[in-house]
């Protein structure tokens, strides 16, 4: 709803908030319209009597901001004593409220990063592990594929090493829980051991 | 009608003939917003809209920056204020036995009572 057409000085309380308001007050009474407009603007007349005063009070504690001290003051100042008690029930209880809602805020501004930031410092993190996990499937990637290709020439000119087949099974056999690229790895160890000179198998 | 803002039981009678179907601008929309705090607070919900009333009193060009804590008060005031000119009004009339409550009714509580001078002439 944009106030953006009305004059300063034509704005005014909600007439529907106005009329539930009279209405809790005076359930089974008929209210003509003009008497609902007058009500309507003496409201108006009430709060800018209020500002002022308190306006007033805020300058005479020299202070910069109205507050709630300065509201209670001036509605004394007023005549609206009788106002003054229910006023202060109310401000306690949006005391009470402000901590509780402080309180829920201090979790994540203890760390003195706003959310978005937090939010932001995530996806990084994450970036960075998706990252790091590519990085990790390629190395072992291309270990595995060096250490196929070793063995496989390894194979072709030691065919008839029977030790270094052996070895090789040894190596191969090692761990139930291996990978692919493990076990080929594995395997060229044993052959590049073998080749050094003849050595028991070792198991793995 | 929107009934966000409602915290108590409606009214026991519906004297729906003498509301005035014709609001001003849309005041549905921001009386929703009356919340006051960002978050959903029980304890601080307010039956007028907190915009509109800190609107009202920065259109004083002498008024300086108001507290939300301030401007919640003076929301509540303001209600308190309602109900009681609306209970003074009545009073009257009551005293001259009729069934509607009228203009005149609650003129005649502004010489009453000191506090109400400031609204002669309204």
């Amino acid at each position: 709803m944009a106030e953006g057409g009305i004059p300063d000085d034509d704005i005014s309380l909600p007439r529907t908030a106005v009329n539930k308001l009279i209405k809790e007050m005076l359930p089974n009474m008929r209210i003509s319209n003009d008497a609902r407009e007058l009500v309507l603007n003496c409201c108006t007349e009430f709060i800018h009597l209020l500002a002022a005063e308190s306006n007033e009070e805020c300058g005479r504690q020299a202070k910069k901001t109205i507050g709630p001290e300065h509201i209670l003051a001036a509605l004394k100042g007023l005549g609206f004593d009788h106002y003054v008690p229910e006023v202060e029930d109310v401000l306690e209880d949006y005391k009470i409220q402000a901590t509780q809602n402080k309180r829920k805020a201090t979790k994540l501004e203890d760390l003195g990063i706003p959310e978005e930031e937090l939010l932001r410092q995530q996806e990084e993190l994450f970036a960075q592990a998706r990252m790091q996990q590519l990085q990790m499937d390629q190395e072992e990637q291309a270990r595995a594929v060096a250490a196929a290709a070793a063995a496989a020439q390894a194979s072709t000119s030691a065919a008839s090493g029977g030790m270094l087949a052996d070895s090789a099974q040894h190596a191969g056999n090692g761990g139930a829980g291996m990978t692919a690229a493990q076990r080929q790895l594995a395997q060229f160890q044993a052959i590049t051991a073998a080749a050094a000179g003849p050595q028991p198998p070792s198991s793995t | 009608m929107s009934a966000q803002q409602e915290q108590r039981p409606p009214a026991a009678a519906d004297d729906e003939e003498e509301d005035s179907p014709m609001e001003d601008e849309g005041d549905e929309g921001e009386a929703g917003e009356n919340q006051g705090q960002s978050n959903s607070d029980t304890l601080c919900r307010t039956r007028l809209p907190l915009s509109r009333i800190k609107a009202l009193m920065k259109s004083d060009p002498d008024v300086g920056i108001t507290s939300h804590e301030a401007a919640f008060l003076v929301c509540k005031a303001t209600e308190m204020f309602i109900g009681t000119l609306s209970k003074l009004s009545y009073t009257k009339t009551h005293m001259a036995k009729r069934k509607t409550l009228q203009k005149k009714d609650v003129e005649a509580v502004f010489p009453d009572c000191d506090e109400y001078s400031f609204l002669d002439g309204t």
